[in-house]
């Protein structure tokens, strides 16, 4: 594709982090040793919960742009939100995670909602 | 133990070129007969390790013979325990390996990525009334409900795009492979089966299409061996 | 690899993962003998992770560090 320089090295470096974004979220293999089997274990456990919370969090906006929630029980539900993300960061942390080695792109499965 | 390393599946003959080397260095040959043969090579039986140099060397022998004939690659670590074994694999897949070859003969692949513009953080307007109240719970779900908004958005534009670029390729492209949204800046990642006098038409109509989205960022391979159309049907497997 | 012009550093990292992404996911599957045993042994090793992608996808982080896909 020509396109001029600058847009160009944008365009690779875009493409690449979002690649390398992909393969990083799937687990690498646990085997290698006990220490990796450990962060490989913890890396797949917590993908998982990480969806969930992506996809609980969805469910509730839905139901706050569907007006059925008051702004207290708004308010209550965002805290508990705010702290779950929290803690997530704190266990991310202690198995030596990044947020992007989580990162499960919804894609299709976001539109199943 | 000494097995047969497989790199691509081809018409029978005529004979390779001499002086292709393989994997390990190891000189490349056909075997099979009389209508389909596989290009291999003798290999320790083990899975070859995935770097650069490796799957590289791989690519370069699909690639060379690509250059003068049509040919069906095979996946990377393709190891079977001796020529009769490879003799018994083209004699079981014959008919769809054959289908699959005259499908691809002509015919090259084509690779493209777009990629949409990195998301903004400016404020989206009508967002509900109960969210515009204070307090550190409702601004959470507040700037996740933006983020959604325009993410929301993104995609629109995202499948505006893949859609023009669909209906203004279709003739010129004999099959298509698309995979779109595989993150959420990876709007589209294709492979098109594009016959090789229409390649320079198919390069100008994707530059069309860019010239329309200019925020998206297109990247364009190739040509490629067809990979992704070497099979009875594209696949939807998890790939990158 | 396609466009084997002087490359970039990046140029280079894109080829890479190009071709990754086709010569390990795509492109014809022998169902061989050899390719069963060799898959046997890796299910052990794969466990959990099958979960999650093909043994065939999974194949391709065994060698780690290797490689700039990988962050070790």
């Amino acid at each position: 594709m020509v396109q001029s320089g600058s847009d160009r090295e944008a365009t690779l470096l875009g493409v690449v982090q979002e690649l390398e974004q992909m393969t990083g979220a799937l687990p690498r293999r646990i085997d290698a040793s006990p220490d990796q089997a450990a962060q490989g274990l913890a890396k797949l456990v917590l993908t998982l919960i990480e969806l969930l919370r992506r996809l609980l969090e969805r469910q509730a906006l839905r139901r706050i742009e569907a007006g059925c929630l008051s702004p207290e029980e708004i308010e209550r539900m965002g805290v508990t939100f705010l702290q779950l993300e929290k803690k997530m960061a704190e266990l991310r942390a202690h198995f030596g995670l990044k947020e992007e080695d989580l990162n499960v792109s919804l894609g299709p499965l976001g539109d199943l909602m | 133990m000494t097995a047969v390393y497989l790199y691509g599946v081809v018409g029978y003959p005529p004979p390779l070129a001499r002086g292709v080397l393989g994997l390990g260095d190891s000189p490349v040959f056909l075997v099979g007969g009389p209508d389909l043969a596989a290009v291999a090579s003798y290999s320790p039986l083990d899975l070859w390790p995935i770097d650069e140099a490796h799957v590289g060397r791989h690519e370069a022998v699909v690639e060379a013979i690509m250059r003068d004939r049509p040919v069906l690659p095979m996946r990377y670590n393709s190891l079977l325990p001796g020529n009769e074994a490879v003799t018994r694999f083209l004699r079981q897949g014959s008919r769809a390996l054959g289908s699959a070859l005259r499908r691809v003969g002509g015919r090259v692949e084509m690779g493209l990525r777009i990629l949409a513009p990195a998301p903004g953080t400016e404020a989206v307007p009508g967002l509900p009334l109960p969210l515009c109240v204070r307090g550190p719970g409702t601004n959470y779900l507040r700037r996740r409900m933006e983020e959604e908004r325009r993410g929301a958005r993104e995609r629109e534009r995202g499948q505006q795009l893949i859609a023009e670029l669909g209906a203004l390729l279709e003739p010129l492209v004999a099959e298509s492979s698309l995979r779109p949204f595989l993150t959420e800046r990876l709007t589209l990642s294709a492979s098109y089966l594009v016959a090789h006098d229409r390649v320079a038409a198919f390069r100008e109509r994707v530059g069309v299409v860019q010239q329309r989205f200019s925020a998206f960022g297109f990247l364009l391979t190739g040509p490629w061996p067809p990979y992704h159309f070497a099979n009875g049907s594209p696949d939807g497997s998890v790939g990158l | 690899m396609p466009e084997r012009a002087p490359e970039s550093l990046l140029e280079r990292q894109v080829t890479l993962l190009e071709t990754l992404d086709r010569v390990l996911n795509r492109g014809v599957v022998v169902a061989g003998d050899v390719t069963l045993s060799v898959a046997d042994v890796d299910l052990i090793h794969v466990g959990l992770r099958l979960l999650l992608c093909s043994v065939e996808t999974a194949r391709e982080w065994r060698v780690p560090g290797t490689f700039p896909l990988s962050h070790p």
